[in-house]
């Protein structure tokens, strides 16, 4: 008894931190699952800040090989979800991936979980009405053709939620093009599709309520999105464009996207992978009034080297209120460096067009990036490479050099980390 | 070099770039431009003003929450401008692993001193010193989470769950996967 006392007497006259100054700790917690656990237990206050970090990005994927279907990571978050239903509120951003992207050691019992887990279409239902910002599915060995009706119906009423405003969808065989009609989505992003159905009855457009600011596509077919821009509405007031990964064939489309979106966009990221570049591929950015940042990242090697694209882009910039230029070389070898024009790319980026940027950067890439875990093993003559172009940049590019806005940066990223710039970087780390 | 004038009337001549961390302190010297003149910190005493300009804090200029929230955004701010020039992830991990141990002594100080290095950063604003390890065990070697009784008394908060309620919050976040 008297210990008690004590230590209540004692608890008592010891400082205590002001409740504003313990939420600022809690706020700028690193950001691990297990620290956000303990400080949830240590008072109801500080559960009602850790809590909603906790639970702020849910990625579900497939069951491990050692998990009960019937306790998968989809059916468990369900049961949480219907117990504490405030729970919720606090999610943000949900990921949904299929089973290959789990690591090796983890191999999933069943690979087909998002077709098989029932418990999903009613998880997904329960956010609707929840506050989810960010939504991505990517789809590997699953086709959406194949994922059951409930599902569907469920992805359809989460994309149109009224909290929803990015959506990132990987791997899909098809998608309906309508499911985006009335949705509040901001920022889409599309790779490795198949097919994109755009409908064409004349009420398309009137019916039309979604408006995207900023649209990425890697790997598709640009052809169907530009039906749909020129049906829509929706592509109004889209300001922001990256581009990856598309077939020559598909020249004649990107030139139009951009002429139908000229009036509005203000940035521009190029990624393309063409494997021979001659003069009769080149295409133009043409009239673009309000750009203001422009992004080419290209691959240069013994097979393919776009520079003269690069420098019959910028000897062509239409009126445009350019500001930022990053051009993001991923080299080959040092054989590839020494044969490009790099006199004729110092006199582009010094023309006329581009008099006012206040920004110019030029970042090196390897052309392959050393896997994680393998530094002993990796060819260090590529790394070597990058360091000695960054340091021959000023004398190949001196009129460049001389600009107070240029800035040169030897960057070593994950394979991954290049060629899903134009998306979210965060998500690939996530999957890592 | 900068001359702070502490609330118990002690100066100190600190370098430019480690007092820059205060945001409070940057913004005075861009307001009084290049100047002579002490800044005086009325709510910072001088054994608190050591501790917070150790200069091993140099490396802890990374805002946690911001990392968070870039974690789950799917929105890159600037398109033209590569963002991994401003912060790269990895780096901030291997940043945050090497401050460790220098982490670990700096929080072995009393509650008292705690408490003071605490106002003293919010005050100041400086960010580092607010999201440092506080939250964490500095006696284990991977830095692991301390323990909610060790919060509380560290922090000296009542604990103001029914057994009930705290193994329903076990429950609840048995699911939230690691980051």
């Amino acid at each position: 008894m008297a210990s008690i006392l004590e230590e209540t007497t004692s608890a008592e006259f010891r400082p205590r931190l002001p409740p504003e100054l313990l939420m600022l700790i809690l706020e700028h917690l690193p950001p691990d699952a297990e620290t956000l656990r303990q400080t949830c237990l240590v008072s109801k206050q500080c559960l009602s800040i850790s809590q909603p970090y906790l639970f702020r990005h849910i990625r579900l994927s497939a069951p491990k090989a050692t998990t009960d279907h019937a306790r998968s990571p989809c059916s468990i978050l369900y049961q949480v979800l219907l117990n504490s239903p405030y729970i919720a509120l606090y999610i943000r951003h949900l990921t949904i991936l299929s089973a290959s992207s789990l690591p090796r050691a983890a191999i999933p019992l069943d690979r087909m979980w998002i077709s098989s887990d029932e418990t999903l279409p009613a998880l997904l239902n329960i956010l609707v009405n929840a506050k989810l910002q960010s939504f991505r599915v990517r789809l590997s060995g699953e086709s959406w053709q194949d994922l059951p009706l409930a599902l569907h119906s469920s992805i359809r009423s989460l994309v149109n939620s009224p909290s929803l405003r990015d959506v990132d969808f990987t791997g899909f065989d098809v998608v309906d093009a309508a499911m985006f009609k009335q949705s509040r989505i901001q920022r889409l992003k599309f790779s490795e599709m198949g097919e994109l159905h755009v409908e064409t009855e004349s009420d398309a457009v009137e019916t039309c309520s979604s408006e995207f600011s900023s649209l990425t596509l890697l790997d598709m077919d640009i052809g169907a999105v530009i039906s749909w821009a020129v049906s829509s509405q929706s592509f109004r007031a889209l300001r922001d464009l990256r581009l990856a990964f598309h077939p020559l064939t598909d020249i004649p489309n990107v030139e139009e996207l951009l002429r139908h979106i000229a009036g509005t966009l203000e940035s521009l990221h190029f990624q393309p992978v063409y494997a021979r570049w001659s003069p009769d591929n080149f295409f133009r950015i043409g009239e673009l009034p309000v750009l203001t940042s422009l992004r080419l990242s290209l691959g240069i090697s013994v097979q393919s080297n776009p520079v003269p694209w690069v420098i019959f882009i910028l000897r062509n910039l239409g009126h445009n209120r350019l500001q930022n230029l990053t051009i993001d070389l991923r080299i080959d070898n040092r054989e590839v460096v020494q044969s490009l024009p790099w006199a004729e790319l110092n006199s582009a980026l010094c023309g006329p067009p581009l008099v006012n940027l206040q920004a110019l950067v030029i970042t090196l890439f390897l052309y392959q990036p050393r896997p994680p875990g393998m530094r002993a093993l990796w060819n260090r003559d590529e790394e070597g490479t990058i360091r000695w172009l960054a340091g021959e940049i000023p004398r190949l590019l001196p009129s460049v050099a001389a600009r107070d806005v240029f800035e040169v940066h030897e960057l070593q990223l994950s394979f991954s980390r290049f060629f899903y710039w134009p998306g979210p970087l965060a998500w690939s780390d996530s999957e890592s | 070099m900068v001359l702070l004038v502490t609330s118990d009337n002690e100066q100190f001549q600190t370098e430019k770039d480690i007092v820059e961390r205060s945001v409070l302190i940057k913004n005075m010297l861009e307001d009084v431009g290049e100047s002579d003149q002490p800044i005086p910190l009325p709510n910072v005493s001088s054994s608190v003003l050591k501790k917070v300009t150790q200069p091993s804090t140099g490396p802890t200029e990374i805002d946690v929450r911001g990392r968070y929230l870039s974690t789950a955004s799917t929105t890159v701010e600037s398109p033209s401008r590569p963002p991994i020039l401003e912060q790269s992830q990895d780096e901030t991990r291997k940043r945050t692993t090497d401050i460790s141990e220098w982490d670990q002594k700096f929080i072995t100080v009393d509650q008292e001193m705690l408490f003071e290095i605490i106002l003293a950063a919010n005050y100041l604003d400086i960010k580092s010193l607010l999201c440092r390890r506080w939250l964490q065990d500095g006696s284990q070697h991977d830095q692991g989470a301390r323990p909610p009784e060790e919060i509380r008394k560290l922090f000296n908060i009542v604990n103001d769950f029914t057994p009930e309620e705290e193994a329903q919050i076990k429950k609840e976040n048995e699911w939230a996967e690691d980051r």
